[in-house]
C-alpha cells in the first residue's frame, strides 16, 4: 500500500510530504537498535521516538516514511532531514496502539510481517 | 468488553512463561498499551492494561506493578532472565512470549476488540 | 587500498551516524551492492553508538580491499566488563538517559555479530578494539555488450550536444576524435538524434549474400507505420511479395506473445519481483546491466521481440529484419541461433523501398482510412509503458529506491519517446504513428494468429556488465579511485564540457585512464 493511504487513514498530520511510496513492510518500536535491524527502504517506521537519532534512519538507512505517536512536535533535524531525503514524516493523533490497530486492519493481508 | 487472557494466549499462540499463577489466565482485559520506553509506559499506561514491549529489563515488572498492568507480551522471541520471570510470579503478573513483531501482536489484538 | 578514519566523541549523540554516513558514500562510490552496504551500516552505527555511548571517545577507520571491507572501532576505555553478557541480545549497561533515545536495546554487540563475515573484540581498561569484516562479493560473472555505433568523427564540428545528452555518459572529444567508451556505451539513440551532422550510425554489417532462399521480412511496427502513411498495407504487401518473394511478418507478433509469455511467468511464480520489466527494448535492458545491476532480477527471461523473430524461421529461410536502433543490431547479433541467417536493411533503405513499392500500390492511403478506428483505444493498465531516456531513468531509479506507485504489474521501457516509433530513423511524427499503427494492429493480428510463434526463453541470464571498474584488479582499481578523487579536487567542477568529458569527475577519470592532458580544462588556463 501506498503511504498516502496509510496516513489518510489515520488521520495523522504531515509534516513532510514525500513521494508516493509503496510500503511493504511496518515496524513498530521504540530502540534503535531494532529499528535498524528491520528498516529498509520500503519500511514505514512507528515509533515514540522523536530524536536526532531517527535523523540516521533517513540518512543511512533511506527509510522512506516515519510516524511519530500523539502530536508530538518534530524536532527540526527530523524535518529537514525528511525533506532532504523527500521522505514522509507525519504524527499521528492516535496513541501507538490504536495506530497500529488501524493500520493493522487495513492492511489486513497479513503480509505486514513487521 | 474485554477478552480473557487465556483466549489471547490461544489466538495469537502465545508462549507462557510465568508459572504458578495460571488462574489469571481467567482476568478479561480491554485495553492494550504498546512501548519500548520504560518512562512512556509510567506515565500513560492505565490500570488492566495489557502491555506488549521488547524491553526484558527487570524494570519492566516494576513498572507493571506501579501501574497495576495485567500482563506482558514479549516480542520478537525475547525472553526476560528467569530472575525476570520469578519477580513477576511474586508479583503475580503474567508474562508471554510471541515471536511476532509489535506491529502484527497489535494489529491481531486489535482485531479481537482490545483497545488502546 | 582504500583507507580513512574518523574520531567519535563521547556522549555526542546528535553527531551520531556522520561517520557511518561517510563511510556508506565511500562505499557506494565504489558500485559496492546494496545488500552489502546495508550489512555494514549496520554493524558501523552500532559500533559508533556504542563508542558514543558507553565510551571515553574513540575511533573508527576503515580498510577496503580487493575482496573485503575491514572496519576498525577503537576506543579510549573504560573497557567492556563482561563481554561474555555484552554479546547476549538483550543485555545492557547503557545509562537511562541512553535508553529513553531508544539505545541501550542490549543489540548493539549481536547485531554487529550477525552483519560481519567476521568479528573480534578485545576490551581491556584502556580501552575496547572492534574489528569488523565484511566480504564484498567479487567473483561475480560480468558480461560483455559490444557497440554498435559507426562514428564519423571528420564530420564534427565540436558542438558537445552529444557528450551532454550520453545517458551513459560514454562519448569524449578529445583530440577532434569522437570516442565511444565501449564498457558504458548502451547502443541507445540518442546521440545519433542530437547530432546535427551525422556523425554517429549504426553499424551496418556486411549483407549476407545467399540468394535462392526463401526470404521472410521481420517488419517492426514503425515501418508499417511508415508505411500506412504513404500507401495501403495490403497493396503494398502483395507488391513486395510478388516483386521482391519477400514475405512479411510483423514485429508485433513477437511483441505479443512476450507479453502473453510474461503474464503467464507471471501467474505460475508467485515469488518474483515487481514490477516485472518487458524486455522490449534492448538499449534499456543494455543499461540495466551497466548501470542499474541490481534490477537484472525484474527483468522477464525472454528474449525480447526482435531475437525471438529471427530465431524463429527455419534455418533455410533468410531473415530480414530493419533495426530501428544500433542496440537492436546488437541484440540480435549477441542471440542469435549460429545457423540462423539475418540481414540488415537500415531504416534509410527501407524508406527508400516505401518510396519506391508505393508507385506501383493502387487505392487510397492507408492512414485515412485508419484514423476514424483510432479513436478512443482501449488501454491495457496491467503494463504502463515508460519511454524516453529521462523518464526511464526516473522509474529505474524508484524501482531501486522502491519508491513507486502499486498495482504495476509489468512495464515496458523503452529508450525513445514512444518506443521504437521514436527513433531517429523515422521521419513521422512518433506519437501519431504509434496511435496509427496500434488501430492498424488490432484490426491484422488475427491474420497471424495461426503461425503460432513461441517466446524463447533466454538461455544465459542476463548478467551486469563488465568493465565499470576501473581495473581488472579491484585492488588497483581502488587506488585508482582514490587517486581520480584527486585528480577531480583540482578541477572547477562546472561539468561544462568543453575538455570533451562530460562531467570534471569524467575528465579526472580519463586523465588518469586515457592519458588525457589536464591543461584541457579551459578554467584552469584562465588562472
Amino acid at each position: 500500500m501506498i503511504v498516502q493511504d496509510i496516513i489518510r487513514s489515520i488521520n495523522a498530520e504531515i509534516i513532510v510530504r514525500g513521494g508516493t511510496t509503496r510500503i511493504e513492510k511496518i515496524f513498530a518500536g521504540d530502540r534503535i537498535s531494532d529499528l535498524i535491524h528491520y528498516a529498509d527502504e520500503s519500511t514505514l517506521i512507528i515509533t515514540h521516538l522523536n530524536h536526532i537519532s531517527l535523523v540516521q534512519l533517513f540518512q543511512i538507512f533511506e527509510v522512506p516514511a516515519i510516524c511519530l505517536i500523539t502530536e508530538t512536535e518534530p524536532i527540526q533535524e527530523l524535518i529537514e532531514n525528511a525533506e532532504v531525503k523527500k521522505a514522509h514524516l507525519f504524527v499521528s493523533p492516535l496513541e501507538m496502539y490504536e495506530t497500529c490497530g488501524v493500520i493493522y486492519k487495513m492492511f489486513e493481508r497479513g503480509n505486514a510481517q513487521q | 468488553m474485554g477478552v480473557k487472557l487465556s483466549e489471547i494466549c490461544n489466538r495469537l499462540d502465545l508462549e507462557l512463561l510465568t508459572s504458578g499463577i495460571s488462574e489469571l489466565m481467567d482476568k478479561e482485559v480491554s485495553e492494550g498499551y504498546v512501548s519500548d520506553l520504560l518512562s512512556d509506559v509510567l506515565a500513560n499506561a492505565q490500570k488492566g492494561m495489557i502491555l506488549i514491549t521488547l524491553q526484558t529489563h527487570i524494570n519492566v515488572i516494576a513498572v507493571c506493578v506501579h501501574t497495576e498492568l495485567s500482563a506482558v507480551i514479549f516480542i520478537q522471541s525475547r525472553r526476560p532472565d528467569d530472575n525476570v520471570i520469578k519477580k513477576a510470579e511474586e508479583e503475580r503478573i503474567l508474562l508471554f512470549s510471541s515471536s511476532e513483531s509489535a506491529f502484527s501482536i497489535v494489529g491481531k489484538l486489535y482485531e479481537m476488540g482490545l483497545r488502546g | 587500498m582504500i583507507t580513512g578514519s574518523y574520531p567519535v566523541k563521547r556522549g555526542d549523540y546528535l553527531g551520531g551516524g556522520q561517520v557511518s554516513s561517510k563511510i556508506k558514500e565511500t562505499l557506494r562510490r565504489l558500485g559496492i551492492t546494496s545488500e552489502i552496504i546495508r550489512k555494514i551500516m549496520i554493524a558501523v552505527y552500532e559500533a559508533e553508538m556504542n563508542v558514543i555511548i558507553h565510551s571515553y571517545g574513540g575511533e573508527i577507520s576503515f580498510v577496503i580491499d580487493d575482496d573485503k571491507i575491514e572496519i576498525t572501532v577503537k576506543d579510549t576505555g573504560p573497557g567492556i566488563p563482561r563481554i561474555d553478557l555484552a554479546i547476549q541480545e538483550g543485555y545492557s549497561t547503557a545509562p537511562d538517559e541512553a535508553r529513553e533515545m531508544g539505545f541501550g536495546a542490549g543489540m548493539g554487540l549481536p547485531n554487529i555479530k550477525k552483519n560481519s563475515d567476521y568479528f573480534t573484540i578485545h576490551s581491556e581498561k584502556m580501552g575496547t578494539l572492534l574489528k569488523i569484516l565484511v566480504f564484498i562479493n567479487s567473483d561475480k560473472y560480468f558480461s560483455n555488450i559490444d557497440t554498435c555505433l559507426n562514428v564519423e568523427s571528420e564530420k564534427c564540428k565540436k558542438c558537445l550536444r552529444c557528450i551532454t545528452r550520453c545517458p551513459t555518459k560514454a562519448i569524449r572529444l578529445y583530440k577532434e576524435k569522437i570516442h565511444i567508451l565501449s564498457h558504458h556505451c548502451v547502443n541507445c539513440n540518442e546521440c545519433i538524434r542530437v547530432c546535427p551532422t551525422k556523425v554517429f550510425d549504426l553499424t551496418n554489417y556486411e549483407e549476407n549474400k545467399d540468394e535462392g532462399k526463401e526470404k521472410v521480412l521481420v517488419a517492426p511496427s514503425p515501418w508499417i507505420a511508415s508505411i500506412l502513411f504513404s500507401c495501403l498495407w495490403d497493396n503494398f504487401e502483395e507488391v513486395i511479395i510478388n516483386e521482391k518473394g519477400l514475405e512479411i511478418y510483423p514485429l508485433a507478433i513477437w511483441e505479443d506473445v512476450l507479453k502473453e509469455k510474461t503474464f503467464e511467468y507471471i501467474k505460475n511464480n508467485g515469488k518474483i519481483k515487481h514490477p516485472v520489466i518487458l524486455p522490449v527494448c534492448p538499449a534499456v535492458l543494455y543499461w540495466i546491466q551497466t548501470e542499474y545491476p541490481s534490477l537484472i532480477d525484474y527483468i522477464a527471461p525472454y528474449l525480447g521481440p526482435a531475437e525471438t523473430a529471427v530465431n524463429s524461421f527455419e534455418k533455410q529461410k533468410r531473415v530480414f529484419y530493419i533495426p530501428s536502433c544500433p542496440a537492436e543490431v546488437c541484440a540480435i547479433h549477441g542471440n542469435k541461433n549460429s545457423d540462423v541467417n539475418v540481414s540488415f536493411i537500415l531504416p534509410q533503405q527501407s524508406i527508400e523501398m516505401i518510396l519506391n513499392t508505393k508507385k506501383r500500390t493502387t487505392g487510397e492511403k492507408q492512414i485515412d482510412k485508419i484514423y476514424d478506428i483510432c479513436v478512443d483505444k482501449e488501454i491495457d493498465r496491467k503494463i504502463v509503458k515508460i519511454s524516453g531516456v529521462e523518464q526511464v531513468k526516473t522509474f529505474l531509479e524508484s524501482i531501486e529506491k522502491k519508491r513507486l506507485m502499486y498495482n504495476i504489474e509489468m512495464v515496458e521501457l523503452y529508450a525513445c519517446h514512444n518506443g521504437c516509433f521514436g527513433s531517429p530513423y523515422w521521419v513521422y511524427e512518433p506519437t501519431v504513428a504509434r496511435i496509427i499503427f496500434d488501430a492498424f494492429w488490432k484490426e491484422q493480428k488475427i491474420k497471424y494468429k495461426e503461425n503460432k510463434f513461441d517466446g524463447i526463453f533466454r538461455v544465459s541470464t542476463i548478467k551486469p556488465r563488465k568493465g565499470i571498474r576501473l581495473d581488472e584488479d579491484v585492488r588497483k582499481a581502488m587506488m585508482k579511485l582514490s587517486e581520480i578523487e584527486k585528480i577531480s579536487k583540482s578541477l572547477p567542477g562546472y561539468d561544462c564540457g568543453v575538455c570533451g568529458a562530460p562531467t570534471c569527475l569524467n575528465f579526472a577519470e580519463d586523465i588518469l585512464m586515457m592519458g588525457e592532458n589536464i591543461s584541457e580544462c579551459p578554467y584552469l588556463n584562465i588562472k
